[in-house]
């Protein structure tokens, strides 16, 4: 619709400090692939997530880690060490140079490094400040430690995910650290946009625990106090409906969803043509999904009588030419072929010095007049000193030298 | 009646249309007005949203405004109940169009076309209107207009496949993940692009797949497979740089408790918690490449610690040792056992026409110092239609009535009597 070659980007001009590593650095990814100019400080022996796995290759170097190539694309680095008073100077700078921090710091630690909220207010009214703990930044919880997978269990979600009798399962892909990077970049927008009307920033207080929790079952908080039953864990499959879950095919899963009585027509119309034997359309069955939900024995025998002969693929054409909800259940393997993905240019090709040139997963969306853009790939380690703390801070070589010196920087 | 009378919030002063069904599009929606922007959902009692449609308790009924999920993404929203498959209808949005900041569009892909509401023909209308497309495969390529709703979804991203258990079925989140997902960014990206307003002065399309917004969340799984060409498969509660890493019986009725260790001084303090200097002192434990290569043996020996024990208690011992650890906690917990989240006020309640009061789930931005005032949990399916076609459209009281009368619009039903004290929803 439009040429985007050389649009300006949607968050051009704004400047974000990013203190973060795994559970942090999804919120200055989605900010820096809008256009922000995100700035990531490592201590100077480099972020513990420079490690995490998945690795290139089983690589150990410092630009191997898939994950950190992935959620650092787009944006500059550079080391700083805050646990010196030296760092912690050129850190104000930098700060007062910026419109959006985020940190993921326990509870009180930038305060007590009298480099805190309130002091960079103070410096900087305009500025953001996100920050992202296990908890939030207040209440009794506050400065408990917790994880990826004990926000889920906190959360509410695990309780509902996995098979009943078995343990809950953790949602694959470290989903918390994600999700709070989704809540954290939403607001510090929020922050950027009632700026322009007040003239101040905000401190976003993101806890893991909460993300989860904002995504729990549909039924929800007003669903269980209306029905005073809770949802359990149904594995694979729902057990109180019929049909809500996976059915065998010749090459994998693929799951049908048919609740409704057109989706539970189109799918029982399906059947029977394909085996000639019209049981599955008796009107024992054309009932509420809940009610067919007794039979799910019988019906889903019938159902992968059809399913087991075709490819997930095959079924997946066939049953949304029918129109009723069908998708396979892909492996990642089976994913990054996706024809729909690649047609929308989702997967787009990054060359970084060490790591080479690698296909990445790409934008969830594309903005008409200000394009999602790939400028550069993740940082090397203390990649941009020179370019940002001489160049733009106006540190002088000796300063420079001075501060690495006596590791600061 | 003015929503986001008192105090001032981010988005005040937006104003965003919401065509949507069920989770991501009404999850955008709610967003937005969660901080303060007036959204107007459109809706239609022909066809009401999926979370309508629920039937209240022992009733094969169904009853729009007493279906008892739908606060749970529509809080402080506008209900217009206008008829579009009515041109009366559609010239109602065009001018609505005028006067807003953002339209959200989760319907099918093919009917915002066919509605002639293409973003080509809303920036003839305002070219300052910022348009959200949210379907669930986007709204361009061969599959755009497959069905997808959250299942289909997460089957398609392999999230379904990857959360299972080691060697297990396909299991999947057990929430429509891709639709919560694609609800906070599309609000995201839709701040993204009036902040670009701000400097353009005109609008955009956002084209958001909830495919790719889930997959974007596996991300270092997607470079697996690409770069290494290594399709991952499931590995239950297990982390490849952690343990023990698991989720563990304890005392009562299906109760759990999940531990993360990390780090070597977070198994020296496992330990000592669990009182059990030999485990400590054990070589199939030593460190962590160690632990991995024993994981089962492991988890034998701290589940006979944890099985015993409340979970709760359990986790304050683990956590004030510095041991991450979480009790697997229900909605019932969330609601009655967390004292934590009610600190900090994270559920959320507010009044309803006909329930009274309807107490729900919170979100998962915050912003320091700010409680945003629900000033409703949800409104009646078409409470606002005369607010709308009066107050912002000007439209004359008997021009309303007429088009009431020729079945375009909805109007609420009121409650006799005001709201029934018996159907409200609270702890």
């Amino acid at each position: 619709m439009f040429d985007l070659l050389g649009s300006p980007l949607a968050l051009d001009g704004y400047r974000v400090l990013e203190l973060a590593g795994d559970t942090g650095h999804y919120a200055g990814k989605l900010l820096a692939d809008l256009g922000a100019d995100v700035i990531k400080i490592e201590p100077p022996g480099g972020d513990p997530s420079r490690r995490t796995p998945p690795l290139l290759q089983d690589r150990t170097d410092a630009d191997s880690s898939l994950s950190f190539l992935y959620h650092n694309l787009n944006k500059r680095g550079v080391t700083l060490n805050l646990d010196h008073p030296d760092g912690r100077g050129v850190f104000m700078r930098l700060a007062s140079t910026a419109d959006a921090l985020i940190e993921t710091f326990p509870p009180g630690h930038l305060d007590a490094l009298e480099i805190g909220y309130q002091s960079l207010q103070h410096r900087n009214p305009g500025l953001t400040l996100a920050s992202i703990t296990p908890y939030g930044q207040t209440g009794p919880r506050r400065d408990l430690p917790g994880t990826d997978l004990t926000a889920t269990a906190m959360g509410g979600l695990m309780a509902v995910t996995g098979e009943p009798g078995r343990p809950p399962l953790r949602v694959v892909g470290d989903q918390a650290y994600h999700l709070a990077g989704c809540y954290a970049a939403y607001g510090i927008v929020l922050g950027l946009f009632e700026r322009l009307a007040t003239g101040t920033g905000r401190h976003v207080d993101i806890s893991l625990q909460e993300a989860v929790a904002a995504v729990t079952p549909e039924s929800g908080v007003s669903g269980y106090l209306f029905r005073g039953t809770k949802m359990e864990r149904s594995g694979s499959s729902r057990r109180t409906i019929f049909p809500y879950g996976i059915f065998r095919s010749r090459d994998g899963y693929v799951s049908i969803a048919g609740i409704t009585m057109p989706f539970w027509d189109n799918i029982a119309a399906w059947i029977a043509e394909e085996t000639g034997d019209p049981t599955i359309t008796d009107a024992a069955f054309r009932v509420p999904s809940s009610q067919r939900a007794e039979f799910a024995e019988l019906l889903t025998a019938l159902i992968e009588q059809v399913t087991t002969r075709y490819t997930m693929e095959e079924l997946y054409q066939e049953g949304q030419r029918r129109r009723f909800p069908i998708a396979p259940v892909n492996t990642p393997g089976s994913l990054v072929e996706d024809p729909q993905l690649r047609e929308r240019g989702f997967f787009a090709e990054v060359d970084h010095p060490a790591a080479g040139t690698l296909t990445y997963p790409g934008a969830p969306y594309a903005f008409s007049e200000s394009p999602w853009r790939i400028r550069r790939p993740a940082p090397r380690l203390g990649e941009h000193n020179t370019e940002i703390y001489e160049g733009e801070l106006g540190l002088s070589r000796t300063e420079l030298a001075v501060l690495m010196a006596s590791g600061a920087i | 009646m003015k929503p986001g009378a008192t105090g001032r919030l981010p988005l005040s002063g937006v104003r965003v249309i919401e065509l949507s069904v069920a989770i991501a599009g009404p999850t955008a929606g709610r967003y937005l007005a969660h901080f303060g922007a007036e959204v107007i959902r459109v809706e239609s009692r022909k066809r009401p949203d999926n979370n309508r449609q629920f039937y209240p308790a022992g009733s094969t009924v169904m009853e729009p405004d007493l279906a008892p999920g739908f606060s749970e993404f529509n809080a402080n929203k506008l209900s217009l109940g206008l008829h579009l498959d009515d041109p009366r209808g559609i010239e109602i949005v065009r001018r609505l169009v005028q006067i807003s900041d953002v339209m959200l569009d989760n319907f099918a892909a093919r009917v915002l076309e066919n509605f002639g509401l293409d973003y080509e023909r809303l920036y003839a209308l305002n070219p300052r209107i910022i348009l959200a497309r949210m379907q669930g495969q986007g709204s361009t390529g061969p599959r755009r207009d497959f069905i997808s709703y959250g299942e289909q979804i997460q089957c398609l991203t392999a999230i379904k496949y990857l959360t299972a258990y080691e060697g297990g079925q396909p299991n999947g989140p057990g929430s429509s993940y891709p639709d919560h997902v694609s609800g906070v960014m599309a609000a995201f990206a839709v701040v993204t692009a009036l902040l670009r307003r701000q400097k353009s002065g005109v609008g955009q399309q956002i084209d958001l797949s909830q495919a790719q917004t889930t997959a974007a969340m596996l991300g270092p799984i997607l470079m697996d497979a690409l770069a290494n060409e290594r399709s991952q498969t499931p590995v239950g509660n297990r982390d490849p740089a952690a343990a023990p890493h698991g989720v563990y019986r304890s005392a009562g009725d299906d109760r759990w408790i999940a531990i993360a260790v990390q780090t070597e001084r977070q198994w020296q303090a496992l330990c000592r918690v669990m009182d059990a200097p030999a485990l400590a002192a054990d070589s199939r434990f030593a460190a962590l490449p160690d632990r991995l290569a024993n994981q089962d043996a492991l988890d034998i020996l701290v589940e006979a610690w944890t099985a015993g024990r409340d979970p709760w208690e359990a986790m304050a011992a683990l956590t004030s040792a510095g041991v991450p650890a979480g009790a697997v906690q229900d909605t019932p917990d969330l609601i009655y056992r967390d004292p934590h989240l009610a600190a900090r006020g994270f559920i959320l309640a507010g009044p309803h026409k006909r329930r009274g009061t309807i107490t729900f789930g919170g979100v998962g931005t915050r912003l320091a110092g700010v409680k945003p005032p629900i000033h409703w949990a949800s409104a009646l399916l078409g409470e606002h239609t005369e607010y709308v076609l009066g107050d912002l459209l000007h439209m004359d009281p008997a021009a309303i009535a007429d088009l009431a009368a020729a079945g375009v619009l909805d109007l609420p039903e009121w409650p006799e009597g005001g709201p029934d004290p018996a159907l409200a929803i609270v702890p």
